[in-house]
């Protein structure tokens, strides 16, 4: 009975097609949700470009600022003192402050340790060149000398 | 399923990538880097991985591992492992069944459950990035690793929480970030030159199936060894100049390393670097500085000697791969040393062909290990049946411009639509010219095809609007419409195969482009200022009548003169600046016009004192007064 074979035929091609909807339906959710996470995260990384779009510069300006400190020591000059106050004024209004952990405990997230001292264990003895956070993210650790405890 | 992980377990760093939006992408860490130093800290049982381990690492000498790679699934008595032994400052000894482990504090760690540090971290730094859990991971090892190497660094990842997919080997994961996959029987060597170890490998690809005919390398050669030879030479100019040996001075050596880092980045792209370090230190003659200049050839004879470390073991592995130099078609680079340049001409006249370039040699094995991610998760295969429209695709408007409404390398499919605008008073169709490339000028792309909308109700040019819109469907049938908002009329053309251009063609047209990129501008700058110019003398001509008897006459025949001379200035000047500056001219009389009439208002209805409002001001101000993105259409009489 040709009619009969026929409608078989024709379901087990429905059951293709259905599977086969089914496997596009769930590509498409997937490709939709991945746009949609990837659009959020866009959202985010721009902030975060913005935000730290100046990092980059700023690490490199803070060589300088360390050139000008030393040089004052040195020198002693008001008008230096002038230059480094403006110059620490502009990168605080860029988000920018500073970490000097002088007698501090020493932390290895915002500071590097130079070597180990003669001081109390685990204290920051000196500060050999000052660290930097840009909105608390560590653009620059503190390089220090660390206590060895004897 | 959740997204699979890539990571790069590195000797000196990790990388780690995944897949999104159908593209491998490089995930920061929680620090905002790149890449993660594979270094860990441990200190009373606690751990600290990354770079805050590797700041420490000079107080805790004993307790920072790092490098554990180099013996990872090794035998203590193996003499890698005795090498390495010697060069590092924690404890490598024999543990259980002879194998090499680290000994901090007197408690025995395997290496697998150091590395899992770095993974934990990764997989910690992933998750709060993605915003979900990742439980699986392609993690990669150099083509060299045995069986036991391998089933270590997958116990590394399955002591870090994942479950680890696939592990690959490093070169074929550089080969998939170049989409190497898709080629058939082909030989490429892979020329890794990292932070910390030189890696050569010859792959075969057959069938989609990598194999690693050979390999060979160094694995105490890397990009530290480079930025060493620079710290010496400085040292010794140093003294040579000032008689002062900084190399006992810890602050300065610190220093010194910084600046040679950055010389030895700089000297990739620059041919010379200036290396400034004031108040390098001082003696009793004050304090000294150090300044000196390193050219490129300098710093090439200064690291030549580890460069031709690299000859050797490459020239080992073509022989031991039985493939003759010749018969490689592809060579890769990994690692950041193979950004100098220098290198890039070793790999070169070894090979006789040009390296592979474009994705971030720190990065590329991370992104190979993604891809293959995203090949087991099914990720890849669906993305790549998503096609990228070759060239621009846009339509001619005034003046024979070309103007782009999808440009190339657009995923498809995809839509665009802009509205379009009538060139002349009364115009009653326009003609929809499609055009194909990259050319500013409609003459110079490919015409698609053109049709004409007729029947737009008669206006002022610039009055009616025209939507013009192109929709390409996943074939890359291109389908234009353009459709009169007033009428509702719309007519519409289907172009078959608009993306079925040969790779020749392609390119010819992308490069035409850029050969012909100056002068196409100049004539397109030339008609812009021409049809401003035009718009200009409508404009003008409009505020006269609406203007009437306000204008004093002597004013008026100025203006009609004006316009004659721009109007013909428009028809025979070539000469943008005089187009340009007659326009201005005619708009600055034509503004005195504007503000005369609004005087004159005030002056008879005696109001307050307020000036003309910014909106009704900016309307002669502007020599352009048609509504925003809508652009004149190719006018057809």
């Amino acid at each position: 009975m040709p009619k009969i074979k026929e409608t078989k035929h024709e379901c087990e091609n429905c059951k293709v097609a259905e599977t086969k909807a089914f496997e596009m339906e769930n590509l498409y959710k997937r490709a939709l949700a991945d746009y949609i996470n990837l659009s959020k995260r866009n959202e985010e990384d721009k902030f975060k470009i913005i935000s730290f779009a100046n990092e980059i510069l700023i690490t490199k300006m803070l060589g300088v600022l360390d050139d000008l400190e030393e040089s004052q020591k040195h020198s002693k000059s008001d008008g230096i003192d002038m230059v480094i106050s403006k110059f620490k004024k502009i990168l605080n209004d860029a988000g920018v402050s500073e970490v000097n952990p002088e007698n501090g405990i020493f932390d290895p997230i915002s500071h590097e340790a130079l070597d180990l001292i003669d001081g109390e264990k685990d204290k920051i003895i000196t500060v050999n060149r000052k660290g930097y956070l840009l909105f608390g993210k560590v653009i620059r650790p503190a390089l220090v000398s660390v206590g060895k405890g004897n | 399923m959740s997204k699979i992980l890539g990571i790069d377990l590195g000797t000196t760093n990790s990388a780690m990538a995944i897949m999104e939006g159908g593209k491998a992408k490089i995930i920061e860490n929680a620090e905002g880097n790149r890449t993660t130093p594979s270094v860990v800290t441990i200190s009373n049982g606690e751990y600290t991985v990354g770079v805050a381990a590797k700041r420490q690492s000079v107080i805790n000498p004993k307790n920072t591992i790092y490098s554990v790679k180099s013996i990872m699934g090794r035998r203590f008595d193996d003499i890698e492992v005795q090498k390495i032994a010697k060069e590092v400052p924690y404890t490598i000894k024999s543990g259980k069944n002879g194998m090499a482990v680290v000994e901090v504090d007197g408690k025995e760690y395997t290496p697998q459950e150091i590395s899992a540090q770095v993974l934990r971290k990764l997989k910690a730094d992933a998750e709060a990035y993605l915003g979900e859990t990742v439980t699986n991971a392609v993690i990669t090892v150099p083509a060299y690793f045995n069986d036991a190497q391998r089933n270590a660094t997958k116990e590394a990842g399955k002591i870090a929480g994942f479950n680890v997919d696939r592990i690959i080997n490093e070169p074929t994961a550089a080969s998939l970030a170049y989409g190497l996959d898709k080629k058939t029987n082909e030989k490429i060597a892979v020329y890794d030159l990292g932070g910390g170890t030189f890696d050569i490998s010859v792959l075969e690809i057959g069938d989609g199936v990598f194999e690693v005919k050979a390999t060979n390398g160094d694995t105490l050669l890397g990009g530290d060894d480079f930025d060493k030879e620079i710290i010496i030479w400085l040292i010794e100019e140093f003294k040579k100049e000032n008689g002062v040996d900084l190399s006992k001075d810890k602050q300065a050596m610190q220093r010194l390393k910084d600046a040679a880092e950055k010389a030895k980045i700089e000297l990739s792209s620059t041919e010379s670097t200036q290396i400034n370090i004031p108040f390098i230190t001082a003696d009793q003659s004050g304090p000294k500085h150090l300044d000196v200049t390193l050219n490129r050839a300098k710093y090439e004879q200064l690291v030549s000697v580890l460069l031709d470390k690299t000859k050797a073991p490459v020239e080992v592995a073509i022989k031991d791969s039985g493939i003759s130099k010749s018969e490689i078609n592809e060579v890769v680079l990994v690692g950041g040393m193979t950004r100098t340049p220098k290198v890039i001409e070793i790999v070169k006249n070894i090979f006789g062909k040009e390296p592979h370039k474009g994705v971030n040699p720190d990065e590329v094995v991370a992104i190979g290990a993604a891809i293959q991610g995203g090949v087991l998760a099914g990720d890849v295969k669906d993305v790549l049946l998503l096609d990228v429209t070759p060239l621009t695709l846009g339509i001619e408007t005034l003046g024979g411009i070309s103007t782009p409404l999808i440009k190339r390398n657009t995923t498809v499919p995809t839509s665009a639509s802009q509205v379009f605008s009538t060139a002349a008073d009364s115009q009653t169709s326009v003609q929809i010219h499609v055009l194909q490339g990259e050319r500013e000028m409609a003459s110079d792309n490919k015409s698609l095809g053109t049709f004409i909308l007729d029947g737009i109700p008669a206006a002022p040019r610039g009055v009616p609007q025209v939507e013009v819109k192109f929709d390409i469907d996943a074939n890359g049938i291109l389908n234009v419409s353009a459709k009169d908002k007033a009428s509702g009329r719309e007519q519409k053309i289907t172009i078959q195969g608009s993306t079925g251009l040969s790779e020749e063609e392609i390119d010819k047209m992308v490069k035409d482009a850029e050969i012909h990129k100056a002068e196409d501008e100049k004539k397109k700058t030339l008609i812009e200022a021409k049809n401003v110019a035009e718009n200009m003398t409508y404009s003008a001509e409009k505020t006269l009548s609406d203007a009437k008897d306000k204008v004093e006459v002597s004013k008026k025949e100025a203006i009609e003169k004006d316009i004659v001379e721009l109007r013909e200035l428009v028809k025979t000047s070539q000469d943008v600046d005089e187009i340009k500056s007659k326009t201005d001219e005619l708009s600055k009389k034509i503004q005195e016009v504007g503000a005369s009439m609004y005087q004159s208002a005030e002056g008879q209805t005696k109001g307050p004192e307020a000036g003309p409002s910014e909106d009704m001001g900016g309307n002669t101000g502007n020599t352009d007064n048609k509504k925003e993105d809508v652009v004149e259409g190719e006018v057809e009489e």
